[in-house]
């Protein structure tokens, strides 16, 4: 039975480090099947550039399986040429043959196969010992990863939220490990704002909300400027948007708002074009339940669901009630929140939390606690934060995680 | 329902808001000095591929208003490292950092 019963086997690996880190991407199939035809395309339609050459372990030895490598970078002058030419050709070609010699590849089926490696080598590498170690090694592990068919879905599935992508530089976060502490700031004063942002401990487990008042004044770029401060942590741009659902969530999106929200108060149809729109653009839809009567009734009537719920008592109630005029905040039944949206949803509570509350909001079933004033109006910013953070028993153990080999 | 009714622990705003003053040196006295500064300003954001703040037009405005004492503007801040001083630094403007009186 052959390796490869039919089509194709993709492997990716990338390895070294920089200016001469080695990204490989690699198919191995038969010559009779899809590979073999993109093989000869290529081979007789090169483009500037990006000529294709074959894997060559010295001039006048190719490796077996036939191997094609196609650069990645465009190629721009004779020294570019050389890199390829030279070190990235012969280690590629070698890891192939050494595949064969060690198993990976059966050394029956040669003669069957066909390999096509795409190639990146930057610009300004130089030292020609990396180029070759670091192209062998990602082309051997490409190749085994290939023909392992790594990874399995499980473990995409498992990766895909808490992995670090080498080259971004920072992680996307998709909050999936509650609690978090939602940090609101209403203050239109952007100065400010940065004063804070910068004094915010670096925990995972922080979101930091543009608020209403805040995007008001600004606009939503101010999104961006904060992703600018704090590109790791995610961000929530408050639009509480009433009308034009998609148009509003695009530009929060385009703005790059991890979250954003929507008034659970807006007609059904916006709401629902709001939650697809978030989707598309790959942002977290948010409803906010200020002066929403009854807001699971709302949440059973709409077809998508939002991502979070956020019970929120608004500012001014909040001011009304610390003058003792009412003695209590009611936060809405979370239990009923998930029974309709699903357990996937994370619940946010709003309005006037204080470090007493947090446990108390925890215990109810809360996943994000949003705290406004008692951390941005306070002397020690960097301290109120801890605080609330100790008070909900975040450990931020995952920030520095890095992924190399599985 | 969920009832969170605690007592509120207070957060006295007027008194927890407090700023700084970034004290910095123009170039040159009068508007020019402030052309010079704010031209400097948007020149070091665009070659250090920093964001516009969303505050510059107001910035404009209170840069050009504000009052210059023995050379020096004084510029409200809420955090040492802004980004306002790390632009004197960079771009090698004389300044200093004061609690706001």
């Amino acid at each position: 039975m052959p390796m490869i019963d039919e089509g194709f086997l993709i492997g990716e690996a990338l390895v070294g480090e920089e200016p001469e880190i080695a990204h490989i991407d690699l198919i191995i199939g038969s010559k009779k099947e899809a590979v073999g035809t993109a093989f000869a395309c290529s081979i007789a339609q090169p483009r500037q550039g990006h000529t294709p050459i074959l894997g060559v372990i010295r001039p006048n030895l190719p490796t077996k399986p036939t191997t094609l490598i196609v650069p990645k970078v465009s190629i721009r002058n004779l020294a570019d040429a050389e890199k390829m030419f030279g070190p990235a050709q012969s280690a590629v070609a070698k890891a192939i043959a050494d595949a064969v010699e060690e198993g990976v590849i059966p050394k029956a089926e040669v003669e069957e196969l066909a390999v096509i490696v795409s190639v990146f080598i930057h610009p300004r590498g130089r030292d020609y010992q990396r180029i070759y170690r670091y192209n062998y090694a990602a082309t051997k592990l490409a190749l085994s990863r290939a023909i392992q068919k790594f990874p399995e879905i499980d473990k995409v599935l498992e990766e895909k939220d808490k992995s670090i992508h080498a080259m971004i530089g920072f992680k996307m976060n998709n909050l999936k490990k509650p609690p978090y502490l939602e940090v609101a700031l209403d203050i239109p004063d952007w100065r400010r704002v940065e004063g804070i942002i910068r004094a915010l401990p670096r925990s995972d487990a922080i979101i930091i909300e543009a608020g209403t008042p805040l995007i008001k004044r600004y606009g939503v770029e101010v999104v961006q400027k904060i992703h600018q401060l704090r590109p790791e942590t995610v961000v929530f741009a408050d639009l509480k948007t009433l009308d034009t659902g998609n148009l509003e969530a695009r530009m929060a999106g385009d703005a790059t708002a991890d979250v954003a929200g929507f008034s659970g108060l807006a007609p059904i149809g916006t709401m629902e074009k709001f939650i697809e729109e978030c989707k598309k653009v790959g942002t977290l839809s948010l409803m906010d339940t200020l002066n929403v009567p009854d807001p699971v009734e709302v949440l059973r009537k709409l077809k998508v669901k939002p991502d979070i719920v956020e019970l929120h008592r608004a500012i001014d109630v909040e001011l009304y009630q610390n003058r003792g005029q009412e003695q209590e905040s009611e936060w809405g039944n979370i239990g009923e929140v998930r029974e309709v949206c699903g357990n996937d949803v994370l619940v946010a509570v709003a309005g006037g939390i204080r470090l007493k509350k947090v446990k108390k909001a925890l215990k109810a079933g809360a996943d994000i606690i949003v705290v406004g004033r008692a951390i941005t109006a306070a002397k020690d910013v960097t301290g109120a934060a801890r605080g609330f953070l100790q008070q909900m028993s975040v450990e931020d153990v995952d920030q520095f995680r890095v992924m190399t080999d599985f | 329902m969920v009832k969170l009714d605690e007592e509120e622990d207070e957060v006295n705003e007027e008194e927890s808001v407090f700023h700084k003053k970034l004290k910095i040196k123009l170039k040159e006295k009068g508007k020019e000095g402030r052309l010079i500064l704010l031209k400097d300003y948007l020149d070091y954001l665009i070659r250090e591929n920093r964001t516009i703040p969303p505050d510059f037009p107001t910035f404009v405005r209170e840069i050009m208003g504000l009052d210059e004492r023995g050379g020096f503007i004084h510029i409200r801040i809420w955090h040492e490292n802004s980004e306002l001083v790390d632009f004197a630094k960079i771009r090698g403007y004389e300044h200093k950092i004061d609690a706001y009186d």
